[in-house]
């Protein structure tokens, strides 16, 4: 008897304090927003307002051309323009197509990163540099099963 | 788990490159599928800077779209050896992480 009540006390202590109930989050209202676009232009809109983006050989994405399905995807961004002060990586047919930016104070223009897919995708980078907005695109596909034998 | 976080510098003859490693799950709950019942809550980093000599070079912001262990990498300008360059992290729960090296 005595027993079964610590047990019972015990568990009710542990649900109490919140161990297993979810978690209150914090995240940084900022971007919440991008973060949880569910289109490619409601993204582009949200980090670069206006700028249309200008697909420039100056960008250059470096990415396998396939990958398989929930494994990482290395993707590298590097470009020779000069005054670089944002690198986004935006994966078009993910629910959420933004998958990481990166705001450049004083660093060269570089992103490296691996990144989630859902399915086969356009993968774009986009890059602000001097106030003009730059892209480059490359499709990944992603592949169902082993051996690259089920394509999508 | 214990979410380790590690710096390494790169040099190639390109560019000083900096990559931070931490071991993170970079969970989220739309990335789990429904009605499987699991209790999955949110946890994936928000934010990671990258500092050189103590002034802020870059800042990263990742989501649930950026693979679970980031591996994220920014190059330096004009870096020199003796440098002191440190990345931190925060995730969506508060938690936090640093590492420091300095360039050889």
């Amino acid at each position: 008897m005595k027993r079964r009540t610590l047990l019972k006390g015990a568990l009710a202590l542990t649900a109490g304090s919140g161990l297993l109930g979810p978690i209150p989050s914090l995240a940084l209202p900022e971007t919440m927003e991008v973060f949880t676009a569910t289109s490619e232009a409601q993204v582009l809109k949200t980090l670069f307002g206006e700028a249309r983006p200008i697909p420039d050989g100056a960008v250059r994405i470096e990415a396998p051309i396939q990958a398989m399905q929930g494994k990482p995807v290395p993707v590298k961004v590097s470009c020779v323009l000069d005054h670089v002060s944002m690198i986004a990586i935006v994966t078009a047919n993910n629910r959420y197509p933004l998958n990481t930016y990166v705001k450049l104070i004083k660093a060269g223009g570089y992103y490296s990163t691996r990144i989630r897919m859902e399915q086969s995708s356009m993968v774009t980078a986009y890059v602000m540099a001097n106030g003009d907005l730059f892209s480059a695109a490359m499709h990944i596909k992603v592949n169902r099963g082993g051996y690259g034998m089920h394509y999508e | 788990m214990q979410k380790v976080t590690k710096l390494r510098v790169r040099e190639t003859e390109a560019q000083t490159e900096l990559m931070a490693l931490v071991k993170h799950p970079m969970d989220a709950v739309w990335l789990h599928q429904e009605g499987t019942g699991q209790q999955v809550s949110e946890d994936y980093i928000v934010k990671m800077s990258f500092e050189l000599n103590d002034e802020v070079v870059a800042e990263a912001m990742l989501g649930p779209g950026v693979a679970s262990d980031p591996l994220t990498g920014i190059s330096l300008k004009d870096a020199k050896p003796g440098d002191r360059v440190k990345v931190s992290w925060i995730d969506i729960r508060g938690e936090q992480g640093s590492a420091e090296t300095i360039i050889k």
